[in-house]
């Protein structure tokens, strides 16, 4: 076959020039440590590359949220705790007054039981880590219990906040006052601790009239740390859950860190000896160019 | 005596075959020349009695070494290959800036819903607020720097539209041009003007890279008539048509081609090969397509945020207001320059999640309007033009403020810029509704409006019923990225036939140097030997006269 001598140097560069540009792709994926450097090399990888992305930072944007539920449903547990405690003190002090008739110690219950209830109040105002009151509901800057000539008003509402731990999975973050003390029923601790420390002050108040007061407040503050033990228990629970859906999600995001990785990354060693190999190819071009390029008839006239 | 006259016609012969090699070493570069050779033949010989008597040597022509077959298999692979490397060099621009996933709207969206997420779990926090701004913009920006892009790419289209326009037009009165001189020559002459048919044949090829034609050869006069597209004349015999790259009649903004006189717009999807062709079919297929999916995009993020957005009760009790600045007014409705009418016509969004990426033509026929979506071509008609796009509900709503005259047509586009056009409404933490319709002032840990904005995360609603932002930008990148694979491998098969064709085309008519060489010193050999001739008939001529002496 008859060779064009221009076209044969035509080819010999455009042969060059392709094996150049491979390897110049093979030194920027490995320079980038990507094996997609733009969508057109493998579109359907890049696309569910971007997939996973999207899954990956959901997953991260949970787990963030799982952290914070975590930590403010620990910091409320704790309080309630602390509630109880309380609680159990007005029994065991309302126990003790049963039966007495002693004005001087139950002016001492009394006395105990005023410092109890601001006990009970602060717990009950008590703010959380990023200054917002723990059961004022969603009035975050609100004073939720404030005492007014003895009994405590309560300035919250009944909102519940929730955050999404997972694709159609919200947990409840916070409980408000309302529920909590239930504001507003004969068990409000406030409003039966406030009497309690009345009856207990009036010298007026004996016999079956003063057992029945004592009772009554026995019943209401049992009733009333049931409901705070309730909340409790359901906080518990939700820590659980938390917990479990915190390793669900670091599950996931080490999963779809994987899938990523598997998706884009470049094999480094498998890249390090095609680049071996793209060098060789365009080192033996350029020699064979160099060479034939001497073969002239022309050389010899 | 006839020796002598032998011995001239042997020079000559040498001398011709020796001019036509340093001819074709010299055009060893040359595009388009193919090499030449000496068609030689003998001299009518003499008759005597004891014979016929040879009379030496004469050059019946100087013949260009053509194949038809060869160069009309260039013709066709080289034009395709054109169309793919410039459809290539267009589709990169955009490949490379899409997939980036750490950049971009992609990594953009992400941030913006985790931002909402982190302000749902601190819904009175400052930072958390000043995040969710912050990611908006991002978001934003990130839409309307891709939108200024396009746009930009849009007009560099157009800009390289004129230019190939001009070169083509250029070309084609070449063409004509070189068709009335070859004529000229043949008819004077009767020998073929080796290097004006080249000439002819290279300017054929380079406005067959830029258009792609289909060359006939008028039997007769030799000339080449070429045609383009779907029968559009460019050069019959002496003459050629020239085409305009002039503004749309619809768009301003934009460059079609048109026949000469510019009325007959002849640029439309694959109308046109070559590279022209790749860029109005690049321009269509994947510059247009991307504008509007991302338009789109932008549209159903904005409106849908903004939806909630004003659902919620920002942190001074006040109800919400546009999140992001809407986008209900962003469709283009264009009125063709030929409407005889003065009727304005307007679309508004009114259901983004019903939005095609599509554009849509209205015609009216003087009693009648109907829309048709142009890119599958389903259409809807109405007398009622208000009807008419509730009939329709592809997510815009149609206005018009006059009666059109009847023929009179429009142009909608409902999404094309509104990527141009994303941008966040409101700057003051505060004014972000987090919290709920009911939300009373001082509830600043109702969350439930910045739940509900991070659910819209993975809403399959947003886009035509069944695409998520995110999703639909993936489908996007997705397509881009299939269109630029399908092109770059098209290019590669079709770079190998134009390799394979030009091979074969120069294995027989490009110059090879050691042919030429080989034959130098032929010819060389040739001359000496005539020259010997007439060295042999003088030493015959001197022994004749020594005799006489």
């Amino acid at each position: 076959m008859r060779i064009s001598t221009s076209y044969s140097f035509q080819m010999n560069i455009a042969a060059m020039q392709e094996k150049q540009a491979n390897l110049s792709h093979t030194q920027q994926q490995l320079a980038t440590q990507r094996r997609i450097l733009t969508p057109s090399d493998d579109p359907t990888g890049a696309a569910h590359a971007l997939q996973v992305s999207q899954s990956l930072a959901a997953s991260e944007s949970y787990a963030a949220n799982i952290k914070a539920a975590t930590i403010r449903l620990n910091g409320e547990s704790n309080v309630l705790e602390a509630v109880r405690k309380v609680l159990d003190n007005v029994r065991n002090i309302a126990n003790s007054a049963s039966g007495t008739s002693d004005m001087e110690k139950r002016a001492h219950y009394a006395t105990y039981l005023q410092q109890t209830y601001q006990d009970l109040l602060g717990y009950a105002n008590t703010t959380d880590t990023d200054g917002n009151y723990m059961f004022a509901g969603f009035k975050g800057g609100t004073v939720p219990f404030q005492q007014v000539s003895g009994a405590a008003n309560y300035q919250g509402d009944a909102g519940q906040r929730s955050v999404a731990i997972s694709n159609g999975r919200q947990i409840e973050v916070s409980d408000a006052g309302q529920t909590v003390f239930g504001v507003g029923s004969a068990d409000d601790p406030f409003a039966v601790i406030d009497q309690f420390i009345t009856d207990l002050q009036n010298p007026g108040l004996t016999g079956s009239a003063y057992d029945t007061a004592v009772n009554t407040a026995l019943t209401s503050i049992s009733n009333a740390r049931s409901t705070v033990v309730g909340v409790h228990n359901q906080v518990a629970t939700r820590l659980q859950e938390l917990q479990e859906a915190e390793t669900v999600q670091a599950n996931f995001t080490l999963q779809f860190k994987n899938e990523l990785d598997r998706v884009e990354s470049v094999d480094m060693q498998e890249a390090a000896v095609k680049l071996q190999l793209q060098q060789v190819s365009l080192q033996a071009t350029q020699q064979a160019f160099v060479n034939a390029s001497q073969l002239f008839l022309f050389n010899y006239l | 005596m006839s020796i002598y006259s032998t011995g001239v016609t042997a020079l000559q012969a040498a001398q011709a075959s020796i001019a036509t090699t340093g001819h074709n070493i010299a055009n060893v570069n040359t595009d388009g020349y193919r090499r030449q050779e000496v068609v030689l033949a003998t001299n009518t010989a003499v008759k005597t009695g004891s014979g016929y008597i040879g009379q030496g040597v004469n050059v019946t022509t100087v013949r260009r070494v053509y194949s038809e077959f060869l160069e009309r298999q260039v013709i066709q692979s080289e034009s395709r290959a054109a169309y793919l490397d410039q459809y290539q060099t267009a589709i990169q621009q955009i490949d490379s800036v899409l997939g980036d996933r750490s950049a971009g709207f992609a990594g953009a969206i992400q941030k913006f819903f985790a931002a909402w997420q982190n302000l749902s779990g601190n819904p009175a926090s400052g930072p958390a607020r000043q995040g969710v701004l912050g990611a908006a913009n991002v978001v934003a920006n990130s839409i309307n720097s891709m939108g200024d892009y396009l746009q930009s790419l849009q007009e560099s289209v157009n800009r390289e539209i004129s230019s190939l326009v001009a070169q083509v037009n250029s070309y084609a009165s070449n063409i004509a041009d070189m068709n009335t001189r070859i004529a000229a020559i043949q008819n004077s002459q009767l020998q073929p003007p080796n290097d004006l048919l080249d000439q002819r044949d290279q300017l054929v090829s380079q406005l067959n890279e830029l258009v792609g034609v289909t060359v006939v050869k008028d039997a007769t006069t030799g000339d080449y008539n070429l045609f383009m597209g779907r029968g559009f004349q460019l050069v019959v015999g002496g003459e050629s048509n020239a085409i305009s790259a002039s503004s749309s009649q619809y768009d301003p903004l934009r460059t079609e081609v048109y026949a000469a006189g510019d009325v007959v717009q002849i640029s439309g999807k694959s109308v046109i090969a070559g590279r022209l062709g790749a860029l109005l079919d690049y321009r269509e297929e994947t510059l247009d397509v991307t504008q509007n999916e991302l338009g789109r995009i932008a549209i159903a993020m904005t409106e849908s945020v903004n939806a909630l957005h004003a659902s919620g009760v920002d942190l001074n009790g006040g109800t919400g207001n546009n999140f992001f600045a809407s986008l209900t007014a962003s469709p283009l409705a264009l009125a063709s320059t030929n409407n005889a009418g003065t009727a304005v016509l307007t679309a508004t969004i009114n259901n983004a999640g019903q939005l095609t990426a599509s554009d849509y033509s209205l015609t009216f026929d003087g009693a009648t309007f109907t829309l048709t979506r142009q890119s599958d071509g389903q259409s809807w008609s109405d007398p009622d033009v208000a009807v008419l796009s509730g009939l329709a509900a592809q997510g815009f709503a149609l206005s018009i403020s006059v009666a059109p005259n009847a023929g009179d047509s429009f142009l909608i586009r409902p999404t094309v810029v509104a990527a141009n056009n994303a941008s966040v409404a409101i700057s003051d933490t505060a004014l972000i509704a987090a919290a709920s319709g009911t939300a009373l002032p001082g509830d600043t840990l109702d969350n439930q409006t910045a739940l509900a904005i991070t659910a819209l995360q993975r809403d399959i609603t947003l886009i035509a019923g069944n695409n998520t932002l995110e999703s639909s930008y993936t489908s996007l990148v997705h397509r881009v990225g299939s269109k630029a694979e399908e092109v770059e491998t098209n290019l590669r098969a079709q770079s190998n036939l134009l390799d394979q064709a030009v091979q074969a085309q120069q294995s027989a008519s490009g110059v090879n140097l050691d042919e030429e060489a080989a034959n130098l010193i032929r010819y060389q050999q040739a001359y000496q030997a005539a020259a010997q001739l007439f060295k042999t008939a003088n030493n015959m001529f001197d022994t004749l006269l020594a005799l006489g002496g």
